[in-house]
């Protein structure tokens, strides 16, 4: 019956219909009873799924919503800004940012080894979720006693946790839901997910223009008795952001887990051949000029990125405090433009990448980046900021287009695996000198040097591909 | 780019990698340029909103905060609420100016603005104190210094030239 049913299994995956099934099987010689109630087993079965894939679907969206909106409220701009309103020193928010990304590489370095071994159970996912969350408080409650250690502390179990929540999601999302059985809302979710997060991030900068950091003070009248407390924008935005993360948690703990863990030797000898091989990786990485050359630039931009990033949004806040729409506001006014604009850049790389050739994009895009922290340099004002980050992200966007086609022509497909992996370690350590040490010029001269620093740096990135096409103009690349 | 029976198509040969890179290059350098310069006809002359004001030539007028041995001297003095600010600013232009406004933003985005008329000659320091009520405007977000220069007779701000303070630390 077992080998009946594995047939009807096997017809139905094929596409056959449950005629054609039951013809089949009766040429075959099996008993037509038997052969209905296979056939009607399987349809049970199939249902049984399109309703479990139904709810998931449900969950999975519920759950992508709310970490979108969280995403928004509690953007990292905003905590760059307010880890500068309790550090008052660039060198300490560069130092943050330094430590955050090498402690994310870390952990996603952890994870990918873990998972490697053991499927991480959904409920674990969902805590880490409700972790992140508390962490936001944690965040949030360190900037209204002006702590620095309270908001170290809750911003490293927030990047502890989002990776632990992040990284097994991904997989758990493509293990469970194929993609042409995902919803539309679930399919589409890398372009809802942006619209969802720019909204979410004018509301979260609105929120913290109407109640200034030093608090509103709100009277009420409980049961007749007087009562007056002063409300923060930040701990409203980021409190509402830990309730989304931690609802979104919860929203996990309803998808059932499916199998038990295989257990596969030992997490640390895993580790351990982890970094054998990036070590090996990397050795065989660099033994190719060209691949060298791309991972080089690819860390020294990723650090000069991370740096100016960092303070991005503490240069809007400071700058535009009295103008535009308001400090916060102002800052997500940017930042929005920035999100809508990495919907575009795929579009525009992919088009222009054909009839320019991939190398060329590689030296547009990079320049349009340099422009942004140019332009902080030598026009700050809303409007120029505003335009330059719009032409700053779609540079990114195409440069990291770019580089993909390009490492297709160049690379096979394992070989691109490990430039990836290989550059997303490689950026850590330039990433570790560069950001503290701009931070600390920028404490010591200004900001502004900094971010016109970090645009001549990126522009001088352009005479080295310029060499690469030079030494390869034989061929089109 | 060829014609064949009287209709314009491509040909299929790109341009040469390096060509295509020149100008590319150019096209970026153009739109840096654009940004750059984005506003700034239209805020010449003008506070900074748009409005247009006297024509005074603000050429030649640049503004620094004086720093000992690299450290910014703007610094607070606080004795409860009220906070006495201190700064140096030095005329680093090559003409007089006739004093700075401060603006000192709090949170609260009450904003506190004065005028320190006083004659400063290039390469001369203007060192004066402010006071701050901290219930009133909150906690300082900003300070912005703003030369003045004389045009018909009366103080006028040359916004374009108005520096930020990188940071407030108390006074030692």
């Amino acid at each position: 019956m077992k080998s009946l049913a594995d047939e009807v299994k096997k017809r139905k995956v094929s596409g056959e219909s449950s005629r054609e099934i039951s013809l089949a099987l009766g040429e075959q010689g099996f008993l037509q009873a038997d052969i209905s109630s296979a056939i009607s087993e399987s349809a049970g079965a199939d249902s049984e799924k399109r309703k479990r894939e139904r709810i998931e679907n449900h969950f999975f969206m519920i759950k992508e919503f709310y970490d979108r909106i969280g995403f928004g409220l509690a953007s990292q701009q905003f905590i760059n800004i307010l880890l500068m309103q309790i550090a008052s020193s660039y060198f300490i928010v560069g130092l943050f940012n330094a430590l955050k990304a090498f402690l994310e590489v870390v952990m996603a370095f952890f994870m990918n080894s873990y998972m490697r071994l053991r499927r991480v159970p959904v409920r674990s996912i969902g805590l880490a979720g409700i972790l992140f969350g508390f962490s936001l408080i944690i965040v949030a409650s360190a900037s209204m006693f002006k702590s620095l250690p309270l908001f170290l502390l809750g911003m490293a179990v927030a990047t502890i946790s989002v990776v632990s929540y992040g990284e097994p999601y991904q997989r758990l999302l493509s293990s469970r839901i194929k993609k042409e059985r995902r919803s539309y809302a679930l399919k589409k979710i890398a372009y809802f997910g942006i619209i969802t997060t720019a909204v979410s991030l004018f509301i979260g900068g609105r929120i913290m223009d109407a109640f200034p950091e030093s608090g509103e003070v709100v009277s009420l009248s409980l049961f007749g008795n007087p009562l007056s407390f002063r409300l923060y924008g930040y701990l409203i935005a980021f409190d509402m952001a830990a309730i989304l993360f931690i609802l979104s948690g919860y929203a996990l703990s309803f998808i059932r887990d499916q199998g038990q863990s295989d257990e596969h030797g030992g997490i640390l000898s895993e580790l351990g051949r982890g970094f054998k091989e990036s070590f090996e990786n990397i050795r065989a990485v660099t033994s190719k000029r060209i691949l060298l050359l791309l991972l080089v630039t690819g860390a020294v931009m990723g650090s000069l990125q991370t740096l100016v990033n960092s303070f991005y949004g503490i240069f809007i806040f400071r700058a535009f405090f009295r103008t535009g729409f308001g400090g916060f506001t102002n800052v997500a006014f940017i930042f929005i433009m920035a999100l809508l604009a990495s919907l575009l850049g795929p579009k525009i790389s992919k088009m222009n990448a054909d009839k320019y050739g991939k190398f060329p994009m590689l030296v547009f895009g990079t320049l349009l980046m340099a422009i942004t922290p140019l332009t902080y340099y030598y026009n700050p004002t809303m409007f120029a900021i505003a335009e330059a980050t719009l032409l700053g992200v779609i540079g990114s966007v195409i440069a990291g287009v770019a580089q993909n086609l390009l490492l297709i022509d160049l690379a096979g497909e394992r070989e691109r695996r490990v430039f990836f992996s290989t550059l997303s370690i490689l950026v850590v350590v330039p990433q570790l000198v560069i950001v503290p040490l701009g931070a600390y010029l920028a404490d010591i001269y200004s900001l502004s040097l900094v971010f016109l620093g970090a645009g001549i740096a990126m522009a001088s990135m352009t005479p080295l591909y310029l060499g690469v096409i030079v030494l390869h103009k034989k061929e089109k690349i | 780019m060829v014609f064949k029976k009287g209709r314009l198509i491509f040909s299929k040969r790109g341009v040469s990698p390096l060509i295509a890179t020149v100008l590319l290059i150019a096209f970026a350098v153009a739109l840096g340029a654009m940004v750059m310069n984005l506003g700034s006809l239209y805020a010449d002359a003008g506070d900074g909103e748009g409005i247009q004001q006297p024509n005074a030539d603000c050429s030649g007028v640049a503004i620094n905060i004086y720093r000992i041995e690299g450290r910014e001297q703007v610094f607070y003095e606080s004795s409860g609420k009220d906070i006495r600010i201190t700064f140096m600013i030095e005329n680093s232009g090559l003409k007089q100016i006739r004093g700075v406004k401060a603006i000192v933003v709090g949170d609260s985005r009450n904003v506190l603005t004065k005028d320190f008329s006083q004659v400063v000659d290039a390469a001369s320091v203007l060192r004066e104190a402010l006071e701050y009520d901290a219930d009133a405007y909150g906690e300082i977000v900003d300070i912005k210094f703003i030369p003045l220069i004389e045009v018909a007779g009366t103080p006028f701000p040359c916004q374009k030239m108005a520096i930020n303070a990188e940071r407030l630390p108390q006074a030692n």
